[in-house]
């Protein structure tokens, strides 16, 4: 396993306006790893995942270096680091309603370049996984429960072959049942070989699959380790109570 | 710069404003452009609190400015009404044709109601071209002259005429002024700005949009009542595109709510028209790419790019289109 | 004017109307933008038309393409200006730029073309077909052949191919393309092209009906503003009943009524349905 992470950003800074949303040093999420970044709401988590993918709402000011594979990706616009391999599940919009779960499920741009790798989900990989969607595949995205949703979502992004897939706040909306299904989906998906970053308010779900925890707050790193050791971190249990009566 | 120091300022400009001709010359063609200034930059100043304020896009203005130019002549040339009684009759209709159109566009959503403004100008083009009452292609003349007998004022011509123009103008701009100062022009800043937060603060889109509406139909119809006197003679080229791309230019061309940014927009297009011209099509093809030019790549106007004069005039900038709303 | 001849007017004028409104069904249906230069794009493609058969001497077949690949042009180069207002979705500025750009056109083609009226004929519009009562021109028939053609052509492409679920992905939500990979600019540019080559080819083919002029178009927009809002935005079945609707109508308006209006009793329709259902007949962006 090379020591080199999959993805890796250094001083990354985003800036609205003239406060700055998010200053980190540094982010990396190595190969076959799932990286979990928690923290309250506002913290700059989804800042973070819009960070890494070149694109916002709003006009903000991003500055600092993406690497995918030791390649620069900072100046390609959105859509060409989704090519390379840098893939966002979205919170909230996460399947096109107007379409049914065949066509979303329809690559856009036929089957990602082997090698690099990138894992390739045919359709019948992705319909292996998650039975239940292939149960309703003819059914349209608005056609679909919440969890549902959640499974089409992740479904999408493997059929575009991930290198790295980022996840933001899978557990929104979600029964308790469901978050952890979702969740432990995206373990199993990481033990067969994905890198995930995994962005979660509910810290208790998260820490339960991840292999590194990243606490954020205020846009900026307050704790990070193994998730074996965070566990006992004194902040973690303070992030968990806030988070719990939120 | 204090607001006294500031109107302070506007006083002395308004003073020296009216002696402009003068300064220029005072020949009759200088009279005859700042009148014609004059004139349109108060038919723009209605357009303006629709389009900088509420932030929808009326491509009907050319009706009311149409309504206020035939009302006048009707009530003038057929009735024999005096201008004051005139005015009064050419704001009445505006208010009556605004109503019915804010009725009827009330719950649209912005592009149709952009079109559908579009398509009832077009259709009065239609009706001014074909409606005897309204001349026909003909149009109207024999416009008395501007004549108010009580207080011995006569206009025959341009220069007489100026200080009618000049008054207007500082009335309309008076007018927008206090708009922007009041309860509706806040509201309609607000329901432009974030028309969920607007909703949520108890404000009613649709009611806002048609007080605008019925505030800004009245000035641009004002524009019109002179433009009958000055011409004395109105058809339905009144109706045609040139006026909407002029007010429309003259509305974003030197930046957002400006309170003197439509009639220094007019009078550099009429300037140009004056001195740069190169014939009538081309000088569409100029007008036409400055207002693309404007909105494509300098959306703060020519004023955005001179940093320094922007602390003279009360400004608040506000973007031209709804923002993306916020994903909670 | 028997009611017979009046069907077949109506008929070939819904198909025209159908054939103009086409680029917005997917200009609005997809990009959600709309385009008020499209009149006088359309007095483009014909006067380019017209120029290339009278003042250039080339065949009718050759003057339509070079009228379309100018009207890809005019549409690209429109919304090359106007891409970062596409971008931030900032849609009044978009109607006002179409706006400026439609009056740029009526100079430069008056400027070019001249400002008197010229009529565009082609080896179709001049041959008369009689039919027992009946009275139509070849020209009549290629309009209903091409639009039924354009139409379903434009249906199998936007539901079986995958450029048209590219459109309906970036009609749906623009930003979630770009995170499937989708270059949502260039799905842009290719739009605003297409409405380009689609208005200059329905001009190409129904101009020949009436003289025309460089000040044109003021008609075509409201029509096909009717055709596209009656017909649920973003529907190309919708768009073509309703173009043939509106065509029949105004055809018996016309000849019963008052030619003059009747654009405007169209239009006082459409009015009527906006206000009874202010969506209009919507379909949701994306939809078919």
């Amino acid at each position: 396993m090379s020591t080199r992470p999959v993805l890796e950003a250094t001083d990354l800074k985003v800036a609205y306006g003239g406060n700055l949303a998010l200053d980190l040093p540094r982010i990396a999420v190595r190969e076959r790893e799932l990286v979990g970044v928690v923290g309250a709401n506002g913290a700059g988590k989804s800042t973070l995942v819009n960070g890494l993918l070149g694109w916002s709402r709003g006009s903000p000011k991003v500055s600092g270096s993406v690497m995918l594979d030791g390649k620069d990706i900072s100046k390609f616009p959105p859509h060409e680091r989704v090519k390379s391999g840098l893939l966002l599940i979205p919170e909230g919009k996460l399947v096109f309603t107007q379409m049914s779960v065949e066509e979303n499920l329809a690559a856009t741009g036929g089957a990602p370049p082997a090698g690099q790798g990138r894992r390739h989900y045919s359709v019948e990989d992705v319909y292996a996984l998650f039975p239940r969607l292939y149960e309703r595949r003819h059914h349209l995205g608005s056609q679909l429960s919440g969890g549902e949703r959640q499974m089409l979502g992740i479904a999408r992004a493997l059929r575009l072959g991930p290198r790295v897939l980022l996840l933001d706040e899978p557990s929104i909306g979600l029964a308790p049942r469901l978050v952890s299904t979702v969740l432990e989906t995206v373990r199993s998906l990481v033990d067969s070989g994905l890198t995930v970053l995994l962005v979660e308010q509910n810290v208790r779900a998260a820490i339960e699959v991840v292999d590194r925890l990243v606490l954020l707050e205020r846009g900026r790193i307050i704790a990070e380790g193994p998730a074996s050791e965070m566990r006992d971190d004194p902040r973690i249990a303070e992030a968990y109570l806030g988070a719990h009566v939120a | 710069m204090n607001s006294g120091m500031k109107a302070g300022l506007l006083a002395v400009l308004a003073v020296v404003g009216f002696f402009v001709p003068m300064l220029l010359g005072g020949s009759g063609a200088v009279y005859a452009a700042c009148v014609l200034i004059a004139i349109f930059a108060v038919m723009s100043y209605g357009l303006d609190i629709v389009v900088s304020d509420l932030g929808e896009v009326s491509l009907a203005h050319t009706v009311f400015f149409a309504v206020g130019a035939y009302t006048t002549a009707l009530l003038s040339a057929s009735a024999g009404l005096g201008p004051i009684l005139s005015l009064a009759g050419a704001i009445l209709m505006s208010l009556l044709v605004a109503t019915a159109l804010g009725f009827v566009t009330l719950q649209l959503r912005e592009f149709v109601f952009s079109l559908v403004t579009y398509a009832v100008a077009v259709v009065a083009a239609t009706i001014a071209q074909n409606w005897s009452l309204l001349g026909g292609s003909d149009g109207l003349r024999g416009i008395p002259a501007f004549e108010i007998p009580l207080l011995s004022f006569t206009a025959r011509n341009d220069q007489e005429l100026w200080p009618v123009a000049y008054l207007l103008l500082l009335a309309a701009i008076y007018l927008v002024s206090a708009f922007r100062r009041s309860r509706l022009g806040q509201a309609a800043m607000m329901v432009h700005l974030n028309q969920r937060l607007a909703v949520t603060s108890g404000v009613d889109p649709q009611r806002i949009r048609l007080q605008v509406f019925l505030v800004s139909a009245p000035i641009t119809a004002a524009a019109g009542w002179l433009y009958a006197y000055q011409r004395a003679y109105i058809s339905a080229d009144v109706l045609e595109t040139y006026f909407l791309i002029l007010m429309l230019t003259a509305v974003v061309v030197m930046g957002r709510r400006l309170l003197l940014g439509p009639l220094l927009g007019v009078a550099l297009i009429q300037m140009q028209e004056k001195f740069f011209s190169f014939g009538g099509y081309v000088d569409k093809i100029i007008l036409g790419s400055v207002l693309i030019l404007t909105l494509a790549f300098l959306p703060n106007g020519l004023f955005g790019t001179l940093a320094p004069l922007r602390k003279l005039f009360t400004r608040r900038a506000a973007p031209l289109g709804k923002p993306i709303p916020e994903r909670s | 004017m028997n009611f017979t001849q009046q069907l077949v007017n109506g008929i070939v004028l819904g198909h025209a109307y159908a054939l103009i409104a086409i680029g917005w069904t997917v200009l609005l249906g997809v990009a959600k933008l709309v385009n008020f230069g499209h009149g006088q794009m359309y007095m483009l493609g014909a006067f380019v038309t017209w120029y290339g058969v009278s003042r250039l001497g080339l065949p009718y077949f050759m003057a339509i393409p070079m009228a379309m690949l100018v009207g890809v042009a005019v549409g690209y180069v429109m919304q090359r200006v106007m891409l970062q207002l596409t971008l931030k979705q900032d849609l009044v500025s978009i109607m006002i730029v179409t706006l400026g750009f439609g009056y740029v056109l009526h100079g430069a083609a008056a400027l070019f073309f001249g400002s008197t009226g010229q009529i565009l004929e082609t080896p179709f519009s001049t041959k008369d077909i009689y039919w027992g009562d009946l009275w139509f021109t070849y020209q009549d028939i290629a309009i209903v052949v091409a639009a039924i053609l354009f139409f379903a052509a434009l249906k199998y492409v936007i539901d079986r191919t995958r450029i048209g679920r590219l459109a309906r992905m970036v009609a749906e939500d623009p930003q979630l393309a770009q995170l499937a990979g989708v270059n949502v600019r260039r799905v842009y540019l290719g739009v605003f092209a297409f409405e380009g080559a689609a208005v200059a080819l329905a001009a190409a083919l129904v101009a020949p009906r009436t003289p025309i002029l460089t000040s044109m178009g003021f008609d075509e927009v409201i029509i096909t503003f009717v055709v596209v809002v009656l017909g649920g935005i973003g529907s190309v079945t919708g768009s073509y009943m309703a173009g043939l609707a509106l065509g029949l109508f105004t055809a018996f308006f016309g000849a019963f009524v008052s030619p003059a209006y009747a654009t405007a009793a169209a239009f006082a329709v459409l009015i009527a349905v906006l206000v009874i259902r202010p969506g209009g007949l919507a379909v949701s962006p994306g939809g078919r």
